[in-house]
């Protein structure tokens, strides 16, 4: 279980955020040996987070993962091959908006739940003190993958099971087991944290420019190591080799 | 008789008189010999008086002569009467002689009406003029030619200057505005960059935010780019009306401009013969543009596109200017050589203070966002309308994909991968499965 756990959660894509990015704020290290030759490589650290809708490189995860905090441990079914993105059309399976439709807007796969725009919201009450109620606040509640929700067929917009195929090209692709029809990955699932396209990028001071990194500058030469350095140091060969025999 | 007499001496003396006063203010030959024209033309009007008698006289003789011959068949004592008859129709010609005298008062009215003060025709005569805007600006040349007796080029040049004179005040305003917006430029550009910058990534919020700040440092600074528009804007029209009345004039013709050009280009009614003009216009042009009056020069800072535009506007207009008569050409000349001699005034640091307009600061260049050249501002600007019409397109995309999917043709799909061959199964495992078998049996 917890090498599946392990590979799960090296595999998956988080939101579009650079992995080391979310590993490195994630990461609680109580102590470690130092990097010096006579010590053996030894750390120790948590390895045991609670996920919940508040992501992993949130202030409020670290809040609820304290060091020192200890957390019952939640089972999770490990999914073979995770089948749904941002930007999804899903039709909802439990609760009091049993049967409506509605797109992705938040996958998190640590617990294999999805977050749908606009359905399966609830009240919070948020900062009551003594003299003061709070506010209420409408959030969304998660929806898990196998169980509270279904992908919709894009021919009739029922809601349908689905498994993963390849075409003719060897693309991988979900198709509806009802109709046949491919059930295309939305483009909003490419977008990331820094642009919408990759064309609409804008580059900064340290970025390296694509048409330099696209430059091809190496040119085949018959010539050694040591005539390389000597031409491009403008040095000069005007000595004559001794004569050398092999008997 | 008598009275007719003394009608017409009257009417030539007259005309020899006016004869007398064009000759005064237009002494050159031709025009001399175009005024002895006219008046020849109004000696033949005057002279119709003369024949009206003698036709009818005519008629008079017809009448004796049918006479006669009616008579040929009747007795001579009849014949004798028709003679006798004869000096009564002689008579009765007499008093039909004063109406001759009416007409030449009405041909000195349409003469004093037809001509202007400085003996040329009037331009309400020659079709121009009226109370529109191109009227007005020819009725104003048309007055300061005549009143001072100006030639044509003079009147031209006056009158620019008048009109330009009455638009400074706009121009000092603009001169501040643009003064304003050079000082605060860095600032500006760089909240326009990042406003660019959050409209391609597709953060709205972002580029409304920038927005909102960039409108309220400009309402803090007392900078409004609108207020660069205020001298053309207000040129725009005096200079159409200055064009089209000017063309109309040199159109009709109006025959004193044939002669009221100057240097090389005498006839202003006609395109310059050596291209000097239209060079020279050209020139000006240019020379307007880079120094930067109405601030031209801030405006191209800002845009890079509209500067390249702007710099090849003098290259693109000369072919057109060619043609042009001289007339036009003049005013265009005289237009962009004031606008030189403001921008050269307006520079001077006491003019500026007397006007209160802010001393120009030179930033330097890292202060401002680094340039970039023509080919590659231009294919930046191809880049940047792609990606925005890219995200536009995104946000309907997944819809229109996932309604194609259910609508399109099937798609042939596979269990396996069938770009990678399947490894056949070996029949090996089988028989050896089976050789214990038989060697047991």
């Amino acid at each position: 279980m917890r090498l599946t756990q392990y590979l799960a959660s090296k595999l998956k894509n988080f939101s579009n955020l650079p992995k080391e990015y979310i590993e490195r704020s994630k990461k609680q290290v109580y102590w470690q040996t130092p990097k010096e030759i006579n010590y053996l490589p030894r750390t120790v650290e948590r390895k045991r987070f609670r996920y919940t809708t508040n992501r992993s490189w949130t202030g409020q995860f670290r809040q609820q993962n304290m060091p020192g905090t200890v957390r019952r441990k939640v089972l999770v079914e490990p999914i073979e091959d995770w089948s749904f993105f941002r930007g999804d059309r899903i039709e909802v399976l439990v609760g009091k908006d049993k049967g409506k439709q509605g797109i992705v807007t938040q996958v998190i796969p640590e617990r294999n739940w999805v977050i749908v725009e606009g359905l399966n919201w609830h009240y919070r009450k948020v900062g009551g003190e003594k003299e003061f109620p709070g506010i209420i606040i409408k959030s969304e509640a998660p929806l898990h993958v196998t169980k509270d929700i279904r992908l919709v067929d894009p021919s009739d917009l029922q809601g349908t099971d689905f498994e993963w195929r390849f075409t003719e090209e060897g693309e991988k692709v979900r198709v509806s087991l009802r109709s046949g029809r491919i059930i295309p990955i939305p483009e909003t699932n490419n977008q990331t944290h820094d642009y919408k396209t990759p064309n609409a990028y804008i580059e900064r001071e340290k970025d390296t420019p694509g048409a330099v990194v696209g430059e091809i500058t190496f040119q085949p030469k018959l010539s050694t190591f040591e005539m390389d350095i000597m031409e491009e140091m403008g040095i000069k060969e005007e000595r004559t080799p001794v004569k050398s025999y092999w008997y | 008789m008598l009275a007719h007499r003394m009608q017409l001496w009257r009417t030539t003396n007259a005309a020899m008189a006016m004869t007398s006063a064009a000759g005064r203010f237009t002494p050159q030959a031709s025009t001399g010999s175009r005024r002895d024209l006219y008046l020849q033309r109004i000696t033949r009007g005057s002279s119709l008086p003369l024949a009206a008698p003698e036709k009818w006289s005519n008629l008079g003789q017809l009448r004796f002569a049918s006479g006669g011959a009616t008579a040929a068949g009747v007795s001579a004592t009849k014949g004798e009467e028709f003679m006798q008859a004869v000096p009564k129709t002689e008579l009765v010609d007499l008093p039909d002689i004063p109406a001759a005298p009416v007409p030449p008062p009405a041909d000195g009215l349409n003469v004093m009406d037809v001509m202007n003060a400085a003996g040329e025709p009037s331009f309400a005569s020659i079709g121009l003029g009226g109370w529109s805007p191109v009227g007005m600006v020819q009725n104003c040349l048309e007055f300061l030619h005549c009143t001072w007796d100006i030639p044509w080029w003079g009147t031209i040049a006056i009158g620019t200057l008048a009109v330009r004179t009455i638009i400074f005040p706009l121009v000092i305003l603009a001169q501040r505005n643009s003064a304003k917006m050079n000082n605060n430029m860095p600032q500006m550009q760089m909240l326009q960059l990042k406003m660019t910058e959050a409209r391609q990534s597709g953060n709205a919020i972002e580029s409304a935010r920038y927005a909102q700040e960039m409108m309220l440092f400009m309402r803090e600074k007392g900078v409004n780019p609108l207020k660069n528009m205020v001298v053309p804007l207000a040129q725009a029209p005096l200079f159409i009306s200055f064009f089209m009345g000017l063309r109309q004039m040199a159109n009709a013709p109006v025959e004193s401009m044939r002669d009221g050009g100057l240097f090389w280009f005498t006839d202003l009614t006609m395109a310059d013969p050596f291209y000097l003009l239209p060079l020279i216009t050209s020139a000006t042009l240019y020379l307007t543009i880079e120094i930067g009056t109405d601030s031209a020069r801030l405006s191209a800072a800002n845009m890079n596109t509209m500067k390249y535009v702007l710099r090849a506007l003098p290259i693109v207009i000369f072919p057109f200017t060619m043609n042009f008569p001289a007339a036009i050409l003049t005013y265009w000349a005289c237009s962009n050589f004031i606008s030189l001699g403001q921008v050269a005034v307006l520079r001077i640091p006491s003019v500026r203070e007397y006007f209160k307009i802010e001393k120009m600061l030179t930033h330097a260049p890292s202060a401002l966002p680094p340039k970039k050249g023509f080919v590659g501002g231009m294919k930046e600007s191809w880049d940047n309308m792609k990606i925005s019409k890219e995200i536009e397109e995104r946000q309907r995309l997944d819809e229109i994909r996932f309604a194609k999917a259910g609508k399109g043709p099937l798609v042939k799909t596979y269990k396996f991968d069938p770009t990678k061959v399947a490894k056949p199964i070996s029949a090996e495992p089988h028989m050896r499965l089976k050789e214990p078998p038989n060697k047991q049996g």
